[in-house]
């Protein structure tokens, strides 16, 4: 009976709501703890995301011969970006083998340790969002309420990367030779997508922008912050990419959630 | 009615998932002096952990698991808990299950007492505002005072087992489950743990305890599991199962 399967996938989502405020706690912990006896504290992250940003504006930006003015806001927000989609994943390979004696212990349903950990790199990333507007005083570009598009964008690749940490996660536990692999996959998703390079640079091989999913969660998320305006296109094939992960890491989920227990 | 009803309650372990096949057979005949049966077809092998247990607790019971190493009652307790899904048969337990077993997880060796409670307490499942409403019970109860304004890296062992124990005996549940009763701290707080202990027992209506500790057993249970190689060999008054157990022994 297909609906009752649908039925009891939607059931193991209800945790990620209703028990919203255990790990976005947890999150928050995690970060207060390892920031803890700094004097920056959480802004480490944002400082050595400024450092990142300085040396990329003055040193590389005159070896790549790009104008500046252009290419700085578009590779650190890009970054900046990317730097949560590939720190959630690549974590997501050991966030459950690494709970090992909590999984075995408690009942708490796992979905909330990849919940935890998914937030706590929204954190750290909306730390190292704070050096946009820094680049932006710098470089200034226009900015208007378009911009708070960018916020659509970012529920979808919220969902995205969430999605996907979940289904990796999984496999990880079971299979422990995916995480390299993983982890090498994440490499060539930062080199096939805009984050580097313009999409004005390109010469050839357009489909890269049209086919690579994360192109377009870039741009969801990316151009509205830059003042450009987002092609419809984008938007459609993004919603679709966080539906599909969405289901696949739902019945992913489902069916093996109480075999981890097991494998871990 | 608060109840723990067990049917025909089986617990498989996937083995040697992806070991070559020799070892796994090495392995297999190692596994099977000690602990559960272990079945195997040609793609998988498995550790029968418990098999075919059937058992019904009432309100007010205060079930005692023993057995040897490895005889399932750890596994017993995790599958009550809801960590061990059953490979076969099934589980109800009527009324709010509070597992009292390795309460020492998931703490944040950095983090102040105070954090540590409001960590575990989310782990437990407790919101903010509940967590906030135990926080002064739990700290006098721990009696570490100032200590909870400090990291617990800074804990020595004793204390740091004060914490847990104070935290996880704040929660109230109907159905209580301890592998091994809680030991903790120096003389003075170990009488008013197992005060603690002995009431939330006895306030909670069901109790499963493992233990290999027959006085204690029969000091805490009124009924009590033999368990062997994953089966239920008996089950019944404290005292019959305890001697059925001796007698066993003895003819060994």
């Amino acid at each position: 009976m297909p609906e009752s399967v649908v039925g009891r996938a939607l059931d193991d989502l209800t945790p990620v709501f209703s028990r919203f405020h255990t790990w976005r706690s947890l999150a928050a912990v995690d970060i207060r703890s390892k920031y803890r006896r700094t004097y920056l504290g959480p802004w480490w992250i944002t400082a050595s995301n400024g450092i990142f940003a300085f040396i990329i504006g003055t040193v590389s930006g005159r070896f790549l011969g790009s104008n500046m003015q252009e290419y700085l806001p578009f590779f650190i927000t890009g970054m900046t970006i990317w730097g949560f989609v590939s720190s959630a994943i690549i974590e997501s390979c050991t966030t459950l083998i690494q709970s090992g004696g909590l999984i075995r212990a408690t009942n708490m349903p796992l979905v909330i340790y990849i919940m935890r950990m998914v937030q706590r790199n929204f954190i750290i990333f909306l730390h190292n969002s704070a050096v946009i507007p820094i680049v932006w005083l710098v470089y200034p570009w226009h900015v208007g309420f378009y911009a708070l598009t960018a916020l659509i964008g970012f529920f979808f690749l919220y969902v995205c990367v969430s999605s996907i940490s979940l289904a990796v996660s999984i496999v990880c536990v079971r299979y422990r030779d995916v995480p390299p692999i993983v982890t090498a996959l994440v490499q060539v998703l930062f080199f096939i997508s805009p984050i580097i390079w313009q999409p004005s640079q390109l010469r050839g091989g357009h489909e890269v922008l049209l086919f690579n999913p994360i192109a377009h969660l870039l741009v969801i998320t990316r151009d509205p912050i830059l003042g450009k305006t987002v092609p419809l296109m984008s938007f459609g094939i993004s919603a679709l990419t966080a539906l599909l992960c969405a289901s696949v890491a739902l019945a992913i989920y489902s069916r093996y959630k109480k075999r981890v227990v097991f494998w871990v | 009615m608060k109840q723990v009803v067990v049917e025909n309650l089986s617990v498989a372990f996937p083995i040697s998932l992806s070991r070559p096949q020799s070892l796994r057979s090495e392995l297999t005949k190692k596994l099977s002096r000690i602990g559960g049966r272990v079945v195997s077809d040609d793609s998988h092998g498995a550790v029968l952990a418990l098999s075919d247990v059937s058992f019904t607790l009432k309100p007010g019971d205060r079930l005692g698991l023993i057995g040897p190493n490895g005889s399932g009652k750890t596994t017993l307790i995790r599958a009550l808990a809801g960590v061990y899904d059953p490979s076969a048969g099934r589980i109800r337990a009527d009324g709010v299950i509070v597992p009292m077993f390795d309460i020492g997880l998931g703490f944040d060796d950095e983090g102040t007492g105070y954090e540590n409670i409001y960590i575990r307490g989310l782990i437990m499942g407790l919101t903010k505002e509940q967590i906030s409403k135990r926080i002064d019970e739990i700290a006098e109860f721990s009696g570490l005072g100032e200590y909870l304004d400090m990291p617990i890296r800074t804990y020595s062992a004793g204390m740091s087992l004060r914490l847990m124990f104070a935290i996880a005996t704040s929660v109230q549940g109907d159905i209580i489950l301890m592998d091994e009763w809680l030991t903790v701290g120096d003389a003075e707080f170990r009488q008013k743990a197992n005060a603690r202990l002995r009431q939330l027992t006895e306030q909670s209506g069901i109790l499963v305890l493992a233990s290999h500790d027959t006085d204690l057993l029969r000091q805490t249970c009124n009924v009590a599991m033999y368990l062997a190689n994953g089966k239920m060999c008996h089950f019944g008054k404290v005292d019959d199962v305890l001697r059925q157990m001796n007698e066993k022994q003895d003819a060994n």
